[in-house]
């Protein structure tokens, strides 16, 4: 006769598959997180890098939206607005 | 883009003019204002637009192009200026000022706020203008005379002829409509010269474009295929 009944067997297996499931969704979790924190630090490099373009000197382009249109309030001027992106697609 | 317009020397001139923004997405989580292309309704990169102080947009050039970028923020310009004339004047009468009524309504007509039959009501109604006024209401007159003739002409086929003999009779009298009409009626009387092989009407068809818009490239190319079409017909 072993130490427990068969309802007690049930109990501890499913016990031990919640707690397999648990760990291994906590794991699953860290990589998925990681990975984004990982994709997060690609994506602010290429910002990083693109900022040095040098079409951005050479045409005096403001890269703040808030700065943007505080100037053009000031100086009575229209804004002309560049959309491009940072992030290889 | 960046290798091609924005790079090259005469960009600076141009951008001296305006706010020149770069907007880069940048799908940085948190960062402000990342999502701008799709909030102001574009979906692709690159896009190039002419936004106000506001931030809304106010218009695209139409090529990728610094002569395009200034043909654009040309049109811009001078609307915007005429929003803030309409503005002051309103301002003005608020203020207790008599005698604008004219001028206020020529504001209007300029930013196309008046259009059709009650253009000619309202300057029919005006009494006392002075000379000055009274010039700048029978162009607008001619000039709403030449749109409803112009539009006739685009949506029938049958009335160009009639719509040209009609322009060949204000050519005649030196009575011209002015520039922000004139190219369609420029190019109706064309379509008629070249199709009839009247080449006295097509030559006095090519000095007004030459004459009217010296600083169109577009508009002067036209004329220069017009001209070759002149030198076919007098072989």
């Amino acid at each position: 006769m072993n130490g427990r009944s068969n309802s007690q067997s049930e109990v501890f297996s499913m016990r031990r598959a919640i707690t397999t499931a648990l760990l291994l969704g906590t794991v699953l979790l860290s990589t998925s997180f990681g990975a984004q924190d990982a994709e997060q630090e690609r994506f602010k490099k290429s910002y990083e890098k693109a900022l040095t373009a040098e079409f951005i000197s050479h045409g005096n382009w403001i890269t703040d939206y808030d700065l943007a249109r505080e100037r053009a309030k000031k100086e009575g001027k229209v804004i002309f607005v560049f959309f491009s992106r940072s992030y290889a697609p | 883009m960046e290798r091609g317009p924005l790079s090259q020397p005469d960009f600076p001139a141009f951008s001296a003019k305006v706010i020149p923004f770069l907007h880069l997405t940048t799908r940085i989580k948190g960062k402000k204002h990342d999502g701008l292309l799709g909030e102001k309704g574009f979906r692709s990169f690159p896009t190039l637009a002419f936004m106000d102080a506001e931030g809304k947009i106010i218009g695209q050039p139409a090529e990728r192009s610094i002569a395009s970028f200034e043909q654009a923020f040309d049109v811009l310009s001078k609307h915007l200026e005429l929003v803030a004339k309409h503005l002051a004047l309103e301002k003005r009468i608020a203020n207790g000022e008599k005698g604008l009524e004219f001028e206020l309504f020529v504001a209007e007509y300029n930013l196309g706020k008046v259009t059709g039959e009650a253009v000619t009501r309202r300057i029919k109604a005006f009494k006392d203008l002075t000379p000055a006024q009274q010039k700048q209401a029978d162009q607008i007159l001619l000039d709403e005379e030449v749109i409803g003739l112009i539009k006739r002409a685009m949506e029938d086929e049958d009335a160009v002829r009639t719509v040209s003999a009609r322009f060949v009779e204000l050519l005649d009298a030196n009575t011209l409509p002015s520039k922000r009409v004139a190219l369609d009626f420029w190019a109706i009387l064309a379509h008629t010269a070249a199709k009839d092989s009247n080449a006295a009407l097509l030559e006095r068809v090519i000095q007004g474009l030459r004459k009217g818009y010296p600083d169109r490239e577009d508009v002067q190319n036209y004329a220069a295929s017009l001209e070759e079409k002149l030198k076919e017909l007098s072989k």
